[in-house]
């Protein structure tokens, strides 16, 4: 837990960003570049479609899902905080010993994706995103303001 | 809704023609244990991975498969109705929403590359030239028909998807459900310039008009294709 504190208080926002995929951190810098906060881009991420295209797969255009986001950052917050059933997900973690970005946010996407039913892929972006949002502040203040 | 068999693809597999071969159905095994079929996906130029548009997988919460062809050339008599279906599993890599794109890895592919896939973009192809498509149209009815679509480019437009400017063509053909994740090639070659992802439908309609299944707002020769050049930078 004290590993994981340290290296969130060590890190910049954009460093989570830097961490993405080429494909993804380009589009995120784009919108970056004018003015969306990361905030901003982690809803539109996960409500995005072209516009005024009705998709052609059967199963119609993705459904809304307000509720997604405030559940991942639910997540996100159990795992940061210290929820037992992330436990073991925080020790393999921390055992990793790698503390660079890109494996922090595959360990914490592949932890959190059963809890919000999503593929790890499909929330890597958005807990980069989310983690960004923190930015530099202690983990024991954010944990208690949640 | 239709029952699954799973098995390695066939011997006769690998002697396949191109548009068989390197296109499939794809869809999703649900909590009954059934596959619903969703889009369509081909493959790409490297070992085991394939492309669809990413609104086909959703988030990526079920499980994924993808169908094998009951045909070895597409000059063959497809049955249009199946009951059942030989699937295999597959795994999300890389998933771009933004830009509706999406590769998947399936294991048992890996020795199957398309070697003479050369994936380009819409830069440099211009609007009245000729295309080509190969996908499944229909299969929310159940109907699995590998089509191909001639049809040439109307116009090329930057389509806003959630504040990125991202390019597109519009294609002068009528796609139906099932045809997303497409591949569209430069007529007479195997150069991919776009991905199949839906139809024009007007803004602020309110309520979609559905008659029969068919959404009436969506039924335009108005086709929208993702530049292929996105999908570059994803595997």
């Amino acid at each position: 837990m004290n590993s994981i504190m340290s290296f969130l208080e060590a890190s910049e926002p954009d460093n989570w960003i830097a961490a993405l995929p080429s494909y993804q951190r380009n589009t995120i810098l784009e919108m970056r570049a004018r003015g969306a906060s990361y905030e901003d881009i982690a809803s539109t991420w996960i409500a995005a479609g072209a516009s005024n295209t009705a998709p052609f797969s059967t199963g119609g255009p993705p459904q809304p899902d307000p509720g997604f986001l405030e559940k991942l950052r639910g997540e996100i917050r159990a795992y940061l905080c210290g929820d037992k059933k992330y436990d073991k997900d925080r020790k393999q973690l921390i055992a990793g010993g790698k503390e660079i970005h890109a494996f922090f946010i595959s360990g914490m996407s592949v932890g959190i994706a059963p809890f919000v039913g999503a593929s790890s892929i499909v929330i890597a972006p958005l807990i980069a995103l989310m983690l960004a949002t923190i930015g530099k502040v202690s983990l024991n203040a954010w944990c208690a303001n949640s | 809704m239709i029952n699954p068999s799973f098995a390695p693809p066939p011997p006769r597999w690998l002697a396949a023609d191109n548009a068989t071969s390197n296109v499939f159905a794809v869809g999703i095994v649900n909590s009954a244990g059934t596959v619903e079929l969703r889009g369509t996906a081909f493959l790409l130029d490297k070992p085991g991975l394939i492309a669809t548009a990413s609104h086909v997988v959703g988030r990526g919460n079920n499980t994924i498969c993808v169908v094998l062809p009951d045909i070895d050339n597409i000059n063959q008599y497809q049955t249009a109705l199946l009951k059942q279906v030989q699937y295999l599993k597959a795994e999300l890599v890389a998933f771009d929403p933004i830009h509706d794109l999406a590769v998947l890895r399936v294991p048992e592919f890996a020795p199957f590359v398309n070697h003479g896939l050369a994936v380009t973009g819409t830069d440099h192809i211009g609007v009245g030239q000729d295309v080509i498509s190969f996908g499944y149209p229909h299969l929310d009815s159940g109907r699995k028909v590998l089509t191909r679509f001639d049809s040439k480019i109307g116009a090329k437009i930057f389509l806003p998807a959630s504040a990125v400017n991202v390019k597109n063509m519009v294609l002068n053909t009528l796609a139906r459900p099932g045809q997303s994740g497409a591949p569209i090639f430069r007529a007479n070659s195997n150069e991919l310039v776009a991905v199949l992802s839906g139809a024009y439908q007007p803004p602020n309609t309110g309520l979609s008009i559905i008659i029969g299944g068919a959404n009436l707002s969506a039924m335009s020769q108005t086709t929208h294709c993702v530049s292929a050049e996105y999908l570059k930078e994803m595997y």
